[in-house]
């Protein structure tokens, strides 16, 4: 080699041949990847990677390459279509956009009219994250018109469950920065599959690494990141709550914890009430309750003076023991810790995980002694998810995990601090649209009320959403959910498993065929994403179509503004000006930081709860949304372990169907985007059955064998691959194919739709299922 | 090239990279990704739960030896001065002799048909050569973004940070230093054809 060319320069440029774009990857792995979209002759010729001011936060993956086959994907939508046949059976006819926006606008009135204003609801999910033209592209149109959306109940019961104690509610907003992972001694990569999911992040997990960090994987599969790691811990599925509630015990029993961090930056002193679980406050002991902005100091009790006094007064409060004042039986919220995670000896949580108790009690230790360290965790995808949030948030608590370099626990989303949403998304200035989660929306259509009130709902717009592949219980939705119905709009770019059961199809522009602005989590700049082509065949932005729609419904006068002027309005706030975040400049430059590069979240340790600390015992635990429905705050203060609502040995059903049901996310698609993409379908070509062969040779099935995975809800008929990475009592299906790519059924039959009333989540690894070779099946 | 397979991920990134900056025809990749454990793509080695899993990615090696250059009846196939191993399509009369002379499995590609498309114009770099019915086409590291200052695609891309591209003969160069620092290999050296790309193990 007589070249070094070790560092790859930006060198390409636009020139009159090939003119470049600077675009944005705007998908939900939430990498927001900076792409330069490459065109020639009006065309989209490549993808390729572009880069940040910061290296270390250059990325890019096999599906952001793919974009071009995506642009010109066969599947694209044209143009506007009208069904012909019977719903779901694919007969459509082309149709003008006038006569689409016309039937849309004439239906929407009549439903208004007739049934109220919410009986319209918008439907959206995250088939794109940027900010104008993506999912939330329909809010200012649901809010002009009064409309109902539906909220995508998603990735949320770990979320609230640690969004509680850190007060962050039903954001991701928990973890420092990725990149600040080089900084742990200790990574726990807990129910997350990195390299598949968050390739980027890989890098910084591998520097730790190679500093001396040691990475811990606990995951009932063997992933490729378990392959890389020091330890993995295979855990069975759904125990996840038991296995961090035993940490918590070692860490309580061995006295590991950081007590000074306890009393001083969470409620650990703080007094419960025995008679209403709620701190001692001082309005309880004066009688007078203080004016509604004035605070009612919370109590701890002095040790020295052996009385309750005000929190401010005391230097060192008792961290444990229980104390009447004044006649209130009361015990610190450490001491109620300590006594709940009593039950969750080693012995007990290695029987619920299937793990060596050893194994966790080194764990424990590990992670409590071995510091900073951090949890990188996934989406807990069973019912138990909230605890396990919750149990997170106390190992950090305990070991003082957090709000410092290398320490961090929880999802990255620090996102939209300097946006404006609500000037885009409520033209009359406040928030007239109802929320109603995704899983509870066949209550609502069953009872017609939401919150006790009328709440009929006749028309659905689904867009940047392929609800019927990825939400649960597939059959419920088009058997259940559609039909009570008496519209469907789908807009979406290709044709999928959900644009079959439309009544109108309205074909979208790309990603690359609009303008927009997108923001981090995973690096921490604010970028735009360029107009790189005119509009393939007839399709039109979000906003275009919103637009339109809104002109037809006389509210045109909220959507006279162009895609700029409503980009700037989301830029109209004092912290984006002081950051210099203006859309002039972000035209010119591309990109701009708005945070700091490897950023570590709750420096100060002041937490958004109520007390300012980290409130690992709830005194007023709350649903994530209120859908006017009561939960059982008793069974919520503190965590216990309670088992997966499906997938658990001690359900009747596991007799029936022993096998729990996984559909994982993998590198060849996001979600089910990218699912006809030529160049990936050459690599993964089809979907398959993972199956243990212990598990496999039980029922006769050997390698590429048509088999049928099934339960109650539904079935999937695919190949089977024999593979050692499955814990034996699970199979695995990948998530995102389309019904057609199946032998018959779909993956997302089998999963159900339980609400659980706390999370309102979607939990698709809570699933019992059976498997047999699809011979047999047909055998009967 | 370097390639850390103790960083690689198996995530196919660098191959994608390729087949979209060579404008690769259907069915040819010049850069595979292989599973080093169980029988097929992402399936370990070993019984549950004492497993292991690696990835192997394998593109033209670069020999500085080149059994291919030497079987090549034509001089299609020919080593440029910097060391990147060529194909000139123009001149291949598609006899595969440097097919079968080469050590390594699939790394060169016949197109025993008019190569064909996923898309109805050509896509990636605009350099790159069209390719042609009844020649062999591999790897060139690039060799058209290289001379232009550039990384090869799938260097550049490569999530992990497993990839390196350099002058192994500058003792300054990363791929010496990393080289230096750490344990590796080369695939096959008993063929003596004196690859170019170094494994780090």
């Amino acid at each position: 080699m007589n070249k070094d060319v070790e560092q790859s320069p930006a060198a390409e440029r636009s020139d009159a041949a090939e003119k470049l774009f600077s675009c944005m990857c705007s998908g939900n792995c939430q990498s927001r990847c900076r792409l330069l979209v490459h065109v020639r002759d009006g065309r989209a010729v490549k993808t390729s990677m572009a880069p940040f001011p910061d290296e270390r936060y250059n990325r890019v993956c096999l599906r952001g390459l793919s974009h071009v086959q995506r642009i010109y994907d066969p599947n694209r939508l044209k143009y506007p279509l009208k069904r012909v046949g019977a719903r779901g059976e694919g007969k459509f006819e082309r149709i003008s956009w006038d006569e689409a926006i016309d039937t849309i606008v004439t239906r929407f009135k009549h439903y208004q009219q007739v049934y109220g204003r919410q009986s319209v609801a918008f439907s959206a999910v995250s088939g794109s994250e940027a900010y104008l033209n993506g999912a939330y592209s329909s809010f200012r149109l649901a809010n002009a018109m009064h409309a109902t959306q539906t909220e995508h109940s998603l990735d949320m019961s770990d979320t609230h469950g640690l969004g509680r104690v850190l007060g962050t509610g039903n954001t991701w907003n928990q973890s420092n920065d990725r990149a600040d992972l080089v900084n742990a001694k200790t990574i726990l990569i807990w129910a997350a599959n990195i390299t598949d999911s968050h390739p980027h992040d890989w890098r910084f997990v591998v520097e730790a690494q190679q500093k001396g960090a040691r990475i811990v994987v606990i995951d009932p599969r063997f992933t490729t990141c378990a392959a890389k790691a020091d330890q993995w811990i295979s855990i069975r599925p759904g125990s996840d709550p038991a296995l961090a509630l035993s940490m918590a015990e070692v860490i309580i029993s061995e006295k590991l914890y950081d007590e000074a961090y306890l009393l001083k930056h969470t409620v650990a002193p703080f007094l419960v009430r025995e008679d209403t679980q709620r701190f001692l406050r001082q309005s309880d002991l004066t009688g007078i309750v203080p004016e509604k902005k004035s605070p009612d100091p919370y109590m701890v009790w002095d040790s020295a003076a052996n009385e309750a006094r005000i929190l401010d007064l005391v230097e060192k409060p008792a961290l444990e023991g229980a104390f009447d004042v004044s006649g209130i039986k009361v015990t610190t919220a450490f001491s109620l810790l300590k006594k709940t995670m009593a039950a969750y000896t080693p012995d007990h949580g290695g029987r619920l995980c299937d793990v060596a108790p050893d194994t966790i009690r080194n764990l424990a230790r590990l992670y409590a002694t071995n510091k900073p360290a951090s949890i990188y965790n996934g989406f807990i995808q069973y019912d138990n998810g909230v605890q396990t949030g919750h149990a997170w948030g106390i190992l950090a608590a305990l070991t003082a995990n957090i709000g410092k370099p290398g320490a961090s626990v929880g999802h990255i989303g620090r996102v939209g601090h300097d946006i404006n949403f609500a000037k885009l998304f409520f033209p009359e200035g406040r928030p007239n649209s109802k929320l109603i989660p995704w899983v509870y929306l066949k209550e609502v259509l069953k009872s017609g009320e939401f919150r006790g009130q009328p709440h009929p709902i006749k028309a659905l717009y689904i867009y940047a959403s392929n609800l019927v592949c990825n939400a649960t219980n597939q059959n419920e939705i088009v058997n259940t959910i559609f039909p009570a119905m008496d519209f469907i709009v789908v807009a979406d770019m290709v044709e999928t498993d959900t644009t079959r059961y439309a009544d109108i199809v309205l074909p979208v522009c790309h990603w690359f065929e609009m303008i927009d602005i997108v923001q981090g989590p995973f690096h921490p700049y604010t970028a735009i994403s360029e107009q790189a082509l005119e509009p393939a065949y007839e399709s039109k932005s979000n906003m275009d179509i919103y637009r339109m729609i809104a002109k037809g419904l006389g509210l045109g006068e909220h959507f006279d503004y162009t895609d700029e002027e409503f980009i700037q309005m989301l830029l109209d706030n004092d912290t984006a000006r002081a950051e210099g975040l203006a859309w002039e400049r972000l035209k010119e430059e591309k990109v701009i930081q708005t945070l700091p590069t490897c950023w570590v979240n709750w420096q100060d340790n002041k937490f958004p709860t109520r007390s300012g600390r980290m409130e690992f015992y709830l005194e007023d635990p709350k649903p994530r949304l209120n859908c006017g429905v009561a939960i059982d705050q008793s069974r919520e203060h503190l965590p216990v372990f309670a088992p997966p609502i499906e997938a658990w040995p001690d359900n009747p059903l596991y007799k029936k169907y022993p096998l729990v049901y996984h559909t994982v996310r993998q590198r060849w698609r996001l979600h089910s985007q990218w699912f006809g993409t030529p160049w990936l379908r050459e690599l993964d070509p089809e979907p398959f059955a993972s199956i243990n062969s212990k598990d496999a040779r039980q029922r006769g099935i050997e390698e590429g064998d048509i088999v049928e995975v099934f339960n109650d809800r539904g079935h999937v008929v695919l190949k089977a691959k024999l593979s050692e990475a499955q814990r034996p009592g699970m199979i695995t299906v990948p998530k995102g194919w389309q019904r057609d790519q199946f032998i018959a059924g779909s993956y997302q039959e089998l999963t159900h739709d339980y609400v659980n009333t706390t999370s309102y989540n979607q939990c698709f690894y809570d699933v019992l299922c059976e498997v047999r070779r699809y011979s047999d099946a047909k055998a009967g | 090239m370097l390639v850390d397979i103790t960083r690689c991920i198996g995530c196919h990134t660098c191959a994608v990279a390729c087949k979209q900056g060579n404008n690769l025809p259907k069915g040819i990749s010049w850069n595979r990704v292989l599973t080093h454990g169980g029988a097929t793509m992402d399936t370990p080695h070993g019984v549950f739960p004492n497993l292991e899993i690696q990835y192997l990615t394998l593109n033209c090696q670069h020999c500085e030896n080149p059994a291919c250059v030497k079987a090549c009846p034509t001089g299609a196939t020919y080593r440029r001065e910097d060391g990147i191993v060529m194909q000139n399509y123009d001149i291949c009369v598609g006899c595969r002799m440097c097919i079968m002379a080469c050590p390594y499995h699939h790394v060169r590609s016949f197109n025993a048909d008019q190569p064909a498309y996923h898309l109805d114009f050509p896509v990636g770099d605009r350099q790159v050569k069209a390719q042609q019915k009844g020649t062999v086409s591999k790897c060139h590291f690039c060799h058209h973004r290289v001379d232009e200052g550039l990384l090869p695609h799938c260097v550049e891309v490569c999530p992990a940070k497993a990839r390196f591209f350099g002058d192994i003969e500058d003792s300054g160069s990363a791929v010496s230093r990393l080289l230096r620092a750490q344990k590796n290999t080369r695939l096959l050296v008993h063929h003596q054809t004196e690859p170019s790309v170094y494994l780090l193990i």
